[in-house]
């Protein structure tokens, strides 16, 4: 091929990628312009000192003044009413009292009411969007004004209970709660969290379109910190329902650990990881440990998340110690265990705890402890530790441990039958 | 002129005593007198005792300084008449004349504690329960040892603690100078080493009985009163061998000390009622030789558990009455 034959040839490829570039680049600006004006920032105001505690990103999606945000942008007004009060700031920079009418804490939305009628509002999506769609994030990240934030969509977030849709696009704080839409302008889903290094998630716009749905019907005059309250209770009751119902259903095969069975698997949402000593020098005993966990917390208050489950499996062998020391080894680790907890003292009691010898239908004999504290604020949810250790061989044992946040009492019973059947001498 | 002159504390305990004879008797600091008191607050004449016609014994002050002064600190006249059982006082220091008819008490034979404190003043008794200790100390390490067992550090942590004990006996033992009684070093040193034996037996069947029934409200309270018993016994010990006290005096001394010690723990911990966000448990495992309890199956651990959750309501339910009523 000639010399300026290859040319030409560059050069009609440039004309052919730079032509979409600047079409996409011309979609966003039209609808940055487009949609500007139903874009506004939120703000919860400690009524004592007159500033802003918290801000975030909204959308109108009525005309007759509903907007659309994360909770955990306006949770201070819902947990404490009478300490904060909100507002919306627009695309003028002009401010307006606005009120929250319904909430939805597994899927972090809030609905908003404002007085004020919106000159446009946001279109909810009716289907999800094609994988490598291009989607285009909308907020005002870290307080520096509204911006657009292009992105693909990558389909639903794989091994989760929560339903979150993949974008790949760089999500910065203070844009929760703004929506991120197609190339026509459709609401596809609401911005809440990233995981950096360009991935970020949105709630699906179906959970959005539910809560819209649900508001309607809500009357003004029923709102008070009671109403709210009883919400969250009753989706948090409802979602610790079906979650462990999974649970209960997912099939725990086995695996090996020493003579010993325990699940290979809680539930595909709950990745399990593991390590052992054996790399180490001179220790006394062989340690492995599985952890299984579901690290997705629901948000409540900046004092108080919920929801988690972690799983815990440490299994230790020993010819070199004799059984006291064994033992020795094993109570200190028993009385070592620390879980991280993400809730303040003012929301739940003191941990109430029992201690018991227990055999399973295997004749597996284990001494185990049960702490339990109730959430002051939400009746029939309690966190539940259980803690056991394996009797019965001189030189091998197993520490069985799990952390339910959020439970009920009929929930945490059921998964403790399950839990203690589960492990067994072979 | 014959009399017997008793040294005595506030509360009428003979210190000592002097039988001194003469028609006049001279007391002071000054080494020719009668008697000679060697205290700072005695001038070195300070004053004498004799007969007059009467047959009555008089005290003359020779210009003290500190004067002689009667059982009410009130200062007497330079000559005043004493009778038998009297008090007067030089100084810091009070007599009497004592009563030579008296009827002495009756002599009594040593008590068995007395007679056994006696046997145990002795230093390879002290030693023999040291060296237990000690032993004692290395064997629980070793027990609870689940790393490399560095002997070294285990054989200085249980010197260092024996060394700490002993330390304790030792100034047990100087508070006998406050009572001015006999040091029994030995003896002391065997009851403060007896006592962290027993300390260690305690603690031995305390861990397998939570082992086998788990830390519960009769546990609680079983180790409590034990713990407090072997530690009144211990401070009884003490007060037996520094002190003059009678048996009533003791007891008396330390169960105040027990009862104070024991009502100030329990202050502390019901005084704070602040939400702890980890559990508050201990759990003790032995070797599964040793479970002798029953285990109990899951339905039934289940079914125990019922009252944990009633216990976190009502807990639930007080803490949101009082942020309503302090509202």
């Amino acid at each position: 091929m000639s010399c300026s034959r290859r040319l030409f040839i560059s050069l009609l490829s440039l004309i052919f990628i730079a032509q979409p570039m600047q079409a996409a680049a011309e979609d966003a600006e039209n609808l940055f312009s487009q949609f500007k004006n139903a874009l506004v920032q939120i703000k919860s105001i400690n009524i004592e000192s007159g500033q802003k505690s918290s801000i975030g990103t909204g959308f109108f999606i009525s005309e007759e003044g509903y907007l659309a945000t994360n909770y955990h942008v306006i949770s201070d007004a819902i947990q404490s009413p009478k300490q904060y009060r909100l507002e919306y700031v627009d695309h003028n920079d002009k401010a307006y009292a606005v009120i929250p009418i319904d909430i939805d804490v597994i899927n972090d939305l809030a609905i908003l009411k404002t007085d004020h009628s919106p000159e446009r509002h946001f279109i909810l999506g009716a289907s999800a969007p094609k994988k490598g769609e291009e989607l285009f994030a909308l907020g005002n990240p870290l307080d520096l004004g509204m911006l657009m934030v292009p992105g693909t969509y990558n389909g639903l977030k794989a091994k989760s209970f929560y339903q979150r849709i993949n974008f790949t696009g760089s999500l910065n704080p203070g844009m929760s709660g703004g929506p991120t839409v197609n190339k026509d302008g459709e609401v596809v889903g609401v911005n809440v969290s990233t995981a950096g290094n360009q991935l970020s998630f949105l709630v699906p716009v179906s959970k959005l379109a539910q809560l819209k749905s649900d508001a309607s019907s809500i009357d003004i005059d029923d709102l008070n910190e009671d109403f709210f309250t009883a919400r969250v209770l009753a989706q948090l009751t409802q979602n610790q329902q079906q979650l462990y119902a999974q649970i209960a259903r997912y099939d725990w095969s086995s695996n090996t650990v020493g003579n010993i069975s325990i699940p290979a698997e809680i539930a595909e949402f709950m990745p399990c990881w593991g390590d052992s000593n054996q790399d180490r020098e001179k220790m006394q005993f062989t340690e492995t440990t599985t952890n299984c966990r579901l690290n997705d917390n629901i948000f409540i208050s900046s004092s108080f998340m919920t929801g988690s489950v972690n799983v815990n499996f440490n299994w230790i062998q020993s010819d070199k110690l004799l059984p006291m020391q064994l033992a020795s080894l094993l109570q200190s680790k028993m009385n070592n265990r620390f879980i991280q907890s993400s809730i303040g003292p003012e929301e739940v009691t003191n941990f109430h705890c029992q201690q018991a010898i227990i055999e399973n239908a295997h004749n597996t004999v284990s001494k185990g402890t049960t702490c339990v504290r109730a959430y002051r604020k939400y009746e029939g949810l309690y966190d539940v530790r259980f803690s056991s250790v394996l009797l019965q061989a001189p030189d091998e044992s197993l520490i069985a441990s799990y952390s339910l946040v959020g439970v009920s009492e009929q929930v945490a019973g059921d998964f403790f039958e399950k839990f203690m059947e589960s492990v067994k001498w072979n | 002129m014959e009399l017997v002159l008793e040294q005595i504390t506030r509360n009428n305990k003979v210190l000592q005593f002097y039988k001194l004879s003469g028609d006049i008797i001279r007391i002071g600091r000054a080494y020719d007198n009668d008697l000679i008191l060697r205290d700072e607050h005695i001038c070195p004449y300070h004053a004498q005792l004799s007969i007059n016609e009467t047959g009555e014994v008089i005290i003359t002050d020779l210009d003290s300084l500190n004067g002689i002064s009667n059982k009410s600190n009130q200062a007497i006249n330079s000559s005043t008449a004493i009778a038998v059982g009297e008090h007067f006082i030089l100084g810091k220091l009070r007599f009497r004349i004592a009563d030579p008819m008296q009827l002495l008490a009756k002599t009594t034979k040593l008590n068995f504690l007395e007679q056994f404190s006696s046997r145990a003043n002795q230093w390879y008794c002290a030693l023999a329960f040291i060296i237990t200790v000690f032993a004692m100390n290395i064997l629980g390490a070793f027990l609870s040892a689940s790393g490399t067992i560095v002997w070294t550090n285990l054989i200085s942590e249980s010197t260092l603690e024996v060394i700490a004990l002993a330390v304790i006996a030792l100034l047990i033992a100087l508070g006998a100078r406050i009572f001015k009684h006999e040091i029994k070093l030995f003896s002391i040193i065997v009851l403060s080493f007896a006592f962290a034996l027993s300390l260690m037996a305690f603690r031995v069947l305390g861990d397998f009985l939570m082992f086998n029934w788990g830390q519960n409200q009769l546990l609680s309270i079983g180790n409590e009163v034990i713990r407090n018993g072997l530690l009144f016994v211990f401070i009884w010990g003490c007060f037996f061998l520094v002190s003059n006290m009678n048996f009533k005096r003791i007891t008396m001394s330390a169960a105040v000390l027990i009862l104070s010690f024991f009502g100030l723990t329990q202050l502390q911990k019901f005084g704070d009622d602040s939400v702890v966000l980890v559990p508050q448990y201990s759990v003790k495992i032995l070797p599964s030789t040793l479970l002798i309890r029953n285990a109990t199956s899951v339905k039934q651990h289940l079914e125990n558990n019922t009252q944990l959750f009633s216990e976190t309501n009502a807990e639930a339910q007080r803490r949101n009455q009082e942020a309503k009523d302090s509202n």
